[in-house]
């Protein structure tokens, strides 16, 4: 018993260090969103009047937004690589834990292009104007609003692994799901930057992120694995 | 009228469903017999 | 129990020839209940002390927006047991739930907006019900758009039903979303006593 968990868990492993190998050999894949990212984020006070006080109503929506879109752009990649030379037909057939092999892919990219984001994140909410002190309660919301979009993204990547159309499809199934993450991920951060208490929306991120932690792997394995067959 | 819109809702369920077998079992030995025998009745 | 007379639902000759046989029927039975329900609704109800005859516009678009959830949740049953049981029967009753359940979806928000113009005085709020009702038609939609983007029948049956399974999730949200967050949307009609009870004495005819 404990001998197979352990194989499982070391596997998970392997495929995670990989994973990080190959993004390390390919830095393009994940400079990508993140450089979108920081666009977007110095669109925003162009486009709109760079007043200070009207910028940071506007921080949380803008971080928010764009870290969405940015974490869609991620996904696209998320399996498609590894399905065209087989490697998740490998995954398939190795005899280990399907789920886990794809928890670790997607704690890959959550590592590669969710945590850079949250890094990025305090400097966006700076330049929008939020004050210094409401940064550890930002960085704490994007940190788990980013978690779950990983988890829930990946859903949607293993539903359109096998569909002709890629981008927009994925946008369609993934933003209906990611809806609550963006209603408590935009109030708790404006709640931060306002300055007042932002636990009870903090909290209710964690149970989402702790609610797709414990389901959407199912899910996503079972989207994957229809995929391949 | 949740019960109307029930009974359509029903309706327009067995109605479409019953379009999606005819296309999917296109070809099938059966749905040509069914086919025949309901063209003989007319 | 004894379910054989469902397991031959699974057959689709018999499948086929039942909903052949009974199709008509409900149809007549909706059109003739719609009837009912319309007179009832236009001609016996009286009308409301605050809003007139505005309201009326309720019993088009509560049952819509109650068949929209149905829909959606009776398409997750049909694509789960599709998927466990590998009944293809169910597959095709849960395709045939999409277009319908969404134009429900549709439905009722255009009544919602019609009656929205005159008593809020706006067409559109953002308010939490609306959005969700909002992103459930996003949902119907992805739904088909998925289906039609794959090409291959059973690959398309099992993926478009694992999406319906995950977005059961959406149910209760949409359902419970005016008590959770404070809303201007009214509380739910149904299921809640005295919601229209009120304002409402043919409540035979209503809904």
């Amino acid at each position: 018993m404990s001998a197979s968990r352990a194989s499982t868990a070391s596997a998970a492993l392997a495929v995670l260090r990989r994973d990080l190998l190959l993004a390390v050999r390919r830095p393009g894949e994940w400079l990508q969103p993140l450089a979108f990212f920081v666009l977007v984020t110095v669109l925003f006070p162009l486009a709109v009047d760079p007043e200070p006080s009207r910028l940071r109503q506007l921080a949380p929506a803008a971080l928010w937004v764009t870290l969405l879109l940015s974490s869609l752009l991620a996904l696209e990649f998320l399996f498609r690589e590894d399905r065209r030379d087989g490697t998740l037909e490998q995954y398939l057939v190795s005899g280990q834990s399907f789920t886990a092999l794809l928890v670790a892919k997607t704690a890959t990219h959550w590592l590669l292009t969710g945590l850079p984001l949250v890094l990025v994140g305090p400097l966006a909410a700076l330049s929008l104007g939020a004050p210094p002190q409401a940064l550890p309660g930002v960085c704490v919301a994007l940190l788990l609003g980013s978690v779950s979009l990983s988890l829930i993204g990946a859903i949607g990547a293993g539903l359109t692994l096998g569909a002709r159309s890629g981008g927009a499809l994925l946008s369609l199934l993934v933003l209906p799901l990611v809806m609550p993450v963006l209603v408590f991920g935009a109030r708790a951060t404006q709640l931060a930057i306002a300055g007042d208490e932002a636990a009870s929306a903090l909290y209710l991120l964690a149970a989402i992120g702790a609610l797709s932690l414990t389901l959407a792997p199912l899910a996503a394995a079972a989207a994957v694995r229809i995929s391949l067959e | 009228m949740l019960g109307a819109y029930t009974f359509y809702f029903i309706a327009i369920m067995l109605m479409r469903a019953r379009a999606e077998v005819l296309r999917r079992e296109r070809g099938g030995a059966w749905l040509r017999e069914e086919l025949a025998s309901a063209e003989a009745a007319r | 129990m004894n379910w054989v007379w469902f397991h031959r639902f699974g057959s689709p000759p018999y499948f086929y020839r039942f909903a052949g046989r009974w199709a008509p029927w409900f149809l007549g039975i909706s059109l003739v209940l719609l009837a009912v329900g319309l007179y009832g609704g236009l001609v016996l109800a009286p009308a409301d002390y605050f809003q007139s005859d505005v309201y009326r516009i309720i019993f088009v678009h509560v049952p819509s927006a109650y068949l929209s959830l149905m829909t959606y949740t009776w398409m997750a049953i049909a694509a789960a047991v599709g998927l466990i049981w590998r009944i293809k029967i169910a597959h095709a009753v849960a395709a045939a739930c999409a277009p319908a359940g969404a134009s429900f979806t549709a439905v009722s928000l255009v009544t919602g907006m019609i009656w929205g113009q005159p008593t809020w005085g706006t067409y559109w709020a953002w308010d939490p019900r609306i959005v969700s009702q909002l992103f459930v038609l996003f949902f119907f939609l992805g739904y088909i758009a998925l289906r039609g983007a794959i090409d291959d029948r059973d690959r398309a049956d099992r993926a478009s039903a694992v999406l319906a399974i995950v977005g059961v999730i959406n149910v209760p949200i949409v359902h419970y979303s005016v008590d959770w967050w404070n809303s201007l949307h009214q509380g739910p009609t149904l299921m809640k006593s005295g919601g229209l009870r009120y304002r409402c004495r043919w409540r035979g005819h209503c809904w």
